[in-house]
């Protein structure tokens, strides 16, 4: 009786998991407010509070009241963007093009890992204030040269050599300070010419970022139905979209996951830069983990940036908030976009739900990601799968999932 | 031959001492097989986080800690802080006098979110001050919630809440 009166005490003590899967539906499945304006902020199309506020071309022209010229001139921009997006010819060893890594089965994005880099999906791309996941780009236009420069992707050299913008006649709208005033896109697309650029590649990075600027909105997702349901509240007659645990997912996702903080908004993305502990690849350089530290300093050398722009003045170069800070990716089409993080280091979306369940230390600078009390997981297994369960529901139905 | 509770007790004790052992090796084990890379070490260590107070207080006139005969005040000319949107701060002493005068001349700011342990992603142009009051240009709080705003001189400080919403 004693030693079966010890086995109990035992198990009771060290034998019981730390979580068990449940085996109901939740018979609550009512949102809360804020809920509600997490998903209503997700919807395709939803203003988004970190928008780029300078004006995009082609839309904004089109949108204005301007010239039949203008207008055509920037539909036969966006055209010629285009055909140079898909143009092998253009790279130093005619192999290369934009869409080669920009796959549109692929969400525009990649399985291939560049440099130690992801290759970003380009829906929404033209309303992000920074581009690339260290935030290297101020603009479509400016992003563009980076590509298209690489000797490990198009290759080509821009530089100019032997003739000044003065012996070609050309001019460069510059400021009292010698500052190049490239504020907008648009100012971007109307110069012929930009200092220390060869005027083709200009040509083609103004091109080819008319035409990136028109892949604004994915697919719809089976999470757009569900918002648009819950914001006319025609849940209780809406057909299942989202499983059970892809509610749960929803659930966690805006509460004890924390991820809506940084995910939010229409392309579940606010732009920002965070540095949440990504751990480094094997291939990745030492100096590319810097992540916005770096970034900052390539923009200051890219040809295109915004220099009189009111945000370059609280840039925070040299501050060590910008250290290991990398930009939030989309959730948008999540299914097609593997690998996951900045630097790819993720093939499955469960290995990168599982890293913000743990939350490691971050190599570089400080991770903000959220822990659990103690050190401990932050979420438990099952709410892990339910947030993977409700991140499937953000891809498009159709098409090639990899996840 | 042992009573029970003799036996439960020793048991329990040995079951302690072996989870914090075994956390101990646990530990020292990743923290070898990690294998940190650094580059631009900062602060690998997680930095301490606050829970917030069930009541933020968003008062914008306060005393000065260490300072009592000074107010301090806080406004939004661009109004409240909204979620990504850029704001300035003037920040305001009084009575105006040699010693809020000297107390502004070093004032520092430090702008942070307690419940993550980081700051903002800009960095603000701190004004000359004029009166009795400095301005504060281009803040931009990157992410919702609790954020709080800092100020010290010397042995004198202050700090404000600001509760931004997520839209």
């Amino acid at each position: 009786m004693r030693k079966r009166l010890l086995g109990i005490l035992l198990f009771a003590a060290f034998g019981v998991p730390q979580s068990l899967p449940t085996q109901s539906f939740p018979e609550d499945t009512a949102l809360d407010r804020a809920q509600i304006e997490f998903l209503a902020s997700a919807l395709l199309g939803a203003p988004f509070s970190g928008a780029r506020k300078a004006p995009e071309f082609p839309s904004e022209l089109a949108s204005e009241t301007v010239t039949a010229h203008a207008t055509a001139h920037a539909t036969d921009l966006v055209a010629k963007g285009q055909k140079a997006f898909h143009d092998r010819s253009l790279s130093v060893q005619n192999n290369t093009s934009c869409a080669d890594c920009h796959l549109a089965r692929a969400a525009f994005s990649s399985p291939r890992v560049v440099d130690g880099r992801g290759v970003p999906s380009l829906y929404g791309a033209g309303v992000w204030r920074f581009l690339n996941a260290d935030g290297s780009a101020d603009s479509l236009v400016s992003q563009a040269l980076g590509p298209l420069t690489h000797p490990l992707e198009m290759g080509v050299d821009c530089n100019e050599t032997d003739t000044s913008p003065e012996q070609r006649g050309e001019g460069v709208s510059k400021n009292e300070r010698g500052q190049t005033n490239l504020v907008t896109d648009r100012d971007r697309a109307s110069h012929g010419h930009v200092a220390g650029i060869q005027t083709h590649c200009t040509e083609f990075l103004q091109a080819v970022a008319a035409y990136v600027n028109t892949l604004t909105l994915p697919p719809p997702a089976p999470l757009d139905v569900f918002a648009q349901a819950a914001r006319r509240g025609t849940l209780p007659t809406l057909e299942p979209v989202l499983s059970h645990s892809a509610l749960r997912g929803l659930k966690a996702f805006t509460t004890t996951a924390q991820c809506a903080r940084c995910h939010f908004g229409p392309y579940l993305s606010n732009g920002e830069f965070h540095n949440v502990g990504v751990p480094a690849t094997p291939e990745e350089r030492p100096e590319k983990a810097a992540g916005r530290a770096q970034g900052l300093e390539r923009l200051a050398q890219n040809p295109f940036r915004c220099e009189t722009c009111e945000e370059w003045k609280h840039l925070p170069r040299g501050r060590t908030v910008a250290v290991g800070a990398f930009k939030t990716p989309t959730l948008r089409e999540l299914s097609r976009t593997p690998p996951y993080m900045h630097n790819g280091i993720y093939q499955s979306i469960e290995a990168a739900v599982e890293h913000y369940a743990m939350a490691p230390e971050a190599i570089v600078g400080t991770s903000e990601a959220p822990r659990g009390p103690r050190g401990e997981r932050l979420f438990s297994t099952q709410t892990q799968h339910d947030i993977h369960s409700f991140l499937l529901t953000l891809s498009s139905v159709g098409g090639t999932d990899r996840r | 031959m042992m009573h029970l509770k003799t036996r439960l007790c020793v048991l329990g004790m040995t079951a302690v001492a072996t989870a914090v052992t075994v956390e101990v090796v646990v530990n020292v084990l990743s923290l070898i097989t990690a294998a940190p890379r650094s580059v631009v070490l900062a602060d690998k260590r997680q930095k301490a986080t606050e829970t917030r107070p069930p009541n933020l207080d968003l008062a914008r006139e306060r005393p000065m800690e260490g300072a009592e005969s000074l107010t301090a005040t806080v406004a939004f000319p661009r109004g409240e802080p909204r979620l990504q949107r850029p704001f300035d701060v003037i920040f305001c002493l009084k009575p105006d006098s040699p010693e809020s005068l000297k107390t502004l001349a070093n004032i520092d700011m430090k702008v942070t979110m307690p419940e993550h342990a980081h700051g903002m992603m800009v960095v603000p142009e701190r004004q000359k001050p004029r009166g009795a009051c400095v301005v504060y240009k281009g803040l931009r709080l990157h992410m919702a919630g609790w954020w709080r705003l800092d100020f010290r001189s010397e042995g004198a400080k202050v700090s404000f809440h600001v509760d931004v919403p997520a839209s």
